[in-house]
């Protein structure tokens, strides 16, 4: 088979369809091209740019997803989830009957001893919810009633690259699309001068590497990957067209390398070449529309003192923070940050203390500055890292300075905004932080409950590849319905 | 003691009766019975299959019973078969649905208790009787989605022309969901200047708009006043626009309005007195308006069930 009727077997029905009119009989074509017609007369309230799905399942709670993800695994003990138990038992062996049998990571697994640690921090109940937050996030504690805790997320991977990859794609293999793709495919954009799927990582943090492909479109088409936007003070470069050469220069330009692609398109028949010229379209509109999103000179010092002092230096958690409020505004549907360095294995107390202070008053104030915009209403904000942290201590248990391993048998993450009851906590842990005593939620529960908050059944946002369909939540997932307002 | 429960219970009765919804368009067993039997059991207990004997799908076989005799005792739930079989735990075998199957919410097994005990008929409509605050509660959602949904069906879906004339004027145009009448309307981010004619051409689907988005657009009352009436309103959004008390006047044909952003607006205390007057309203986000603290604490105390997203407290 030489390459060109190879190239024609990968083409699309209605490329088929439309090429080939010479080669299938006059009536059957009519048949078919009719009933590909009425297929498309029926969604064309519905652009191209609104995603395979053309609108939401059913109608919505959230119109778009701002998911802070904190890298690195945060301790659950030192910050939602409060275990006085722990201060009784601290320096006892952590109990067989409790661990039963599970298995630990390489770095602890050869421990002679695992003591139990408490949490040095102390906490205390806050909010009309009550709810207990430590003493290293006053900022978070001062909108608890706001939030929705999930103290029993618990997952099935126990080291930092597969537990992300399996949060962001259902998946612990790489090689799945991202969650911000699948919804980019699904459901397009709401603003199509930006694109639907924006990635911002903090600067200011450090520790366990991200990949790419946290952010790519797996087996969907590429124009479906995350955008990200580098951090720092032009967080997309070559925006502005070189001296001398005017939007109309550029719009030529483009407009040649277009009929170029096109005739390439003719010649080879790769879907490939739309997305790249899908791209090159998309990055032409951003030249107007990035620039009037990232430029926060319009926002008052009031505004920019509730996000903290990090907020005037771009690229920080806090300053990404903001951007992700802006964006959101204008109609970004996912808005993935990420801030790593959560990954206290020794020194916790230092390090806790310090990841905190860096994202605590920028992550309050981007709830309370979506809330007083309205924004919250119908904008989901999801806290959380990929698995939690051990309640024995990793290395020496020492007065004043401990470590923990990794723990995916439980960890806390909440979410806030559109259609999330506000001031709940969900689940619970035993008493020991060890295991889950009351509503265990999975990842793909998490991811199910998310995708049925943006009005899209979990269950039917499907892509077919290499012969069977894939999902965000592969063949499982619950949606949690006693967290939906 | 059981007495004086008893009587306490007839006195919340009657207080609740004094504010009675009207709830005369529920045919009990049509809508509320029969979805039941559908979505739980008919799949077996249908003329066809007939397991056990008993039929769930017409009314002469539910009165006909099954196997074992009649399944229901008009009148008490509690000596009815066919609710004693819902309410046996999931692992009994003669619990129903049988182990596996979707079971029947608790909802709605207290909804065919209360049928059942008030006599199992098949024409009843709710009107004026005493009726356990529980199951009012429920009815009168049920009303209000049977309402929503006749209403819904039937409003005509806008053409695809009109659209894509409102499209033109900068607007993002979306159905609330695949196939639904209602849409979602947004002006384009970058539009700062909206203009009379944008706003004309949404009277084209101003019918079908249940989500409306006008935010920093350059909007004032002059343009605003341009807009037809917007029946089906259900959020809109006028923030960070140069709008007073005046643009609020015009969404009194908006009966359904439930949310209102209202915030870095120029509307001020003039405007309450026309916000409360739109009875579904639930929430205003009035950060950064003119409206007064006082104003806001006036709504609160008066209108303790509309949501004020006032300053970041």
């Amino acid at each position: 088979m030489n390459d060109i009727n190879r190239l024609m077997d990968q083409k699309s029905r209605r490329d088929f369809l439309t090429r080939s009119t010479f080669g299938l009989g006059a009536l059957a074509l009519n048949t078919m091209m009719n009933a590909e017609a009425k297929v498309e007369a029926k969604q064309e309230v519905n652009l191209p740019q609104h995603g395979i799905m053309g609108a939401s399942h059913f109608v919505p709670k959230a119109k778009r997803v701002i998911y802070l993800f904190q890298s690195g695994g945060p301790s659950q003990m030192e910050t939602f989830d409060y275990k006085p138990m722990l201060d009784k038992l601290h320096g006892k062996q952590l109990p067989d009957s409790v661990r039963k049998g599970q298995r630990l990571t390489g770095m602890s697994a050869g421990q002679s001893s695992l003591p139990l640690a408490r949490s040095i921090f102390d906490f205390q109940q806050h909010g009309e919810c009550g709810a207990w937050v430590s003493e290293l996030l006053p900022h978070t504690a001062g909108v608890v009633d706001d939030i929705c805790f999930i103290r029993s997320m618990h997952t099935e991977a126990i080291n930092h690259d597969p537990a992300i990859t399996f949060f962001q794609t259902g998946s612990q293999l790489p090689g799945r699309p991202s969650i911000g793709s699948w919804l980019s495919y699904g459901l397009g954009t709401g603003n199509k001068n930006l694109p639907e799927f924006i990635v911002l990582i903090s600067k200011n943090a450090g520790g366990q590497p991200l990949y790419s492909r946290l952010w790519g479109n797996g087996f969907l088409p590429s124009k479906h990957q995350g955008v990200q936007f580098r951090s720092g003070k032009d967080p997309v470069l070559y925006l502005q067209n070189p001296d001398g050469f005017t939007q109309a220069n550029r719009k030529e330009m483009l407009d040649v390398l277009t009929a170029l692609d096109e005739s390439q398109y003719v010649l080879t028949g790769d879907d490939e070449i739309h997305n790249r010229i899908a791209q090159y379209e998309m990055a032409y509109r951003m030249q107007t529309s990035v620039p009037e999103a990232l430029d926060v000179s319009d926002e008052p010092d009031s505004i920019l003192d509730m996000y903290g002092e990090d907020v005037r230096d771009p690229g920080t958690y806090a300053a990404n923070c903001l951007m992700a409020r802006r964006l959101a505004e204008r109609g970004v549907k996912f808005i993935q940050l990420y801030h790593q360095g959560w990954d206290q294995h020794g020194g916790l107390p230092g390090g806790i203390k310090k990841q905190c202070r860096d994202t605590d008053q920028a992550t309050a104030a981007l709830l309370k500055d979506l809330k007083q915009r309205g924004l919250l209403e119908d904008t989901l904000v999801i806290w959380g890292g990929e698995f939690g942290r051990t309640n024995y201590s990793q290395g020496k248990l020492e007065p004043g300075n401990y470590g923990r391993d990794h723990h995916p048998r439980c960890f806390t993450v909440w979410m806030a905004g559109a259609g999330v009851k506000p001031g709940m906590t969900y689940g619970e842990t035993d008493e020991l932080c060890y295991n889950i005593a009351q509503n265990p939620v999975h990842v793909h529960d998490f991811q199910a409950t998310m995708l049925h908050l943006l009005g899209i059944d979990h269950e039917r946002l499907t892509y077919k590849y290499q012969g069977r369909r894939f999902r965000l939540t592969d063949v499982h997932g619950h949606i949690v319905n006693d967290i939906l307002a | 003691m059981r007495c004086l429960y008893q009587l306490n219970f007839v006195f919340i009765m009657v207080a609740l009766n004094t504010n009675v919804h009207a709830l005369d368009d529920i045919q009990v067993y049509e809508d509320i019975v029969k979805p039941v039997f559908t979505n739980n059991c008919t799949a077996c207990h249908n003329s066809e299959d007939l397991q056990g004997g008993l039929d769930l799908s017409t009314v002469e076989g539910i009165q006909q019973g099954g196997a074992f005799g009649a399944v229901i005792q008009p009148g008490s739930a509690e000596i009815s078969e066919l609710v004693n079989r819902m309410t046996l735990p999931e692992e009994d075998e003669l619990a129903m649905p049988p182990s596996g199957k979707e079971r029947v919410s608790e909802e709605n097994i207290r909804l065919i208790q209360w049928w059942v005990d008030s006599g199992a008929s098949f024409d009843q409509t709710v009107n004026g009787e005493i009726i356990p605050d529980d199951i009012r509660a429920v009815l009168t959602t049920r009303s209000e989605d049977k309402k929503h949904k006749q209403e819904l069906t039937s409003l005509n879906p806008v053409s695809v022309e009109d659209i894509q004339t409102v499209r033109n004027h900068g607007f993002e145009v979306r159905e609330l969901a695949v196939g639904h009448p209602l849409l979602d309307v947004s002006i384009d981010p970058l539009k700062k200047k909206i203009t009379k004619d944008d706003i004309d051409a949404l009277s084209k689907i101003t019918n079908n708009i249940a989500w409306l988005n006008l935010s920093r657009c350059g909007l004032n009352d002059e343009i605003l006043k341009q807009l037809s009436a917007m029946p089906n309103l259900i959020k809109i959004n006028l923030s960070q626009n140069k709008i007073t008390a005046q643009s609020i006047g015009y969404l009194s044909t908006s009966p359904k309005l439930e949310v209102i952003n209202l915030y870095q607006t120029q509307v001020g205390d003039d405007a309450i007195q026309l916000l409360i007057q739109l009875s579904n309203l639930k929430t205003l986000y009035l950060w950064d308006s003119k409206i007064t603290k006082d104003g806001i604490q006036k709504v609160r105390i008066r209108y303790p069930t509309i949501k004020i997203i006032g300053d970041t407290d």
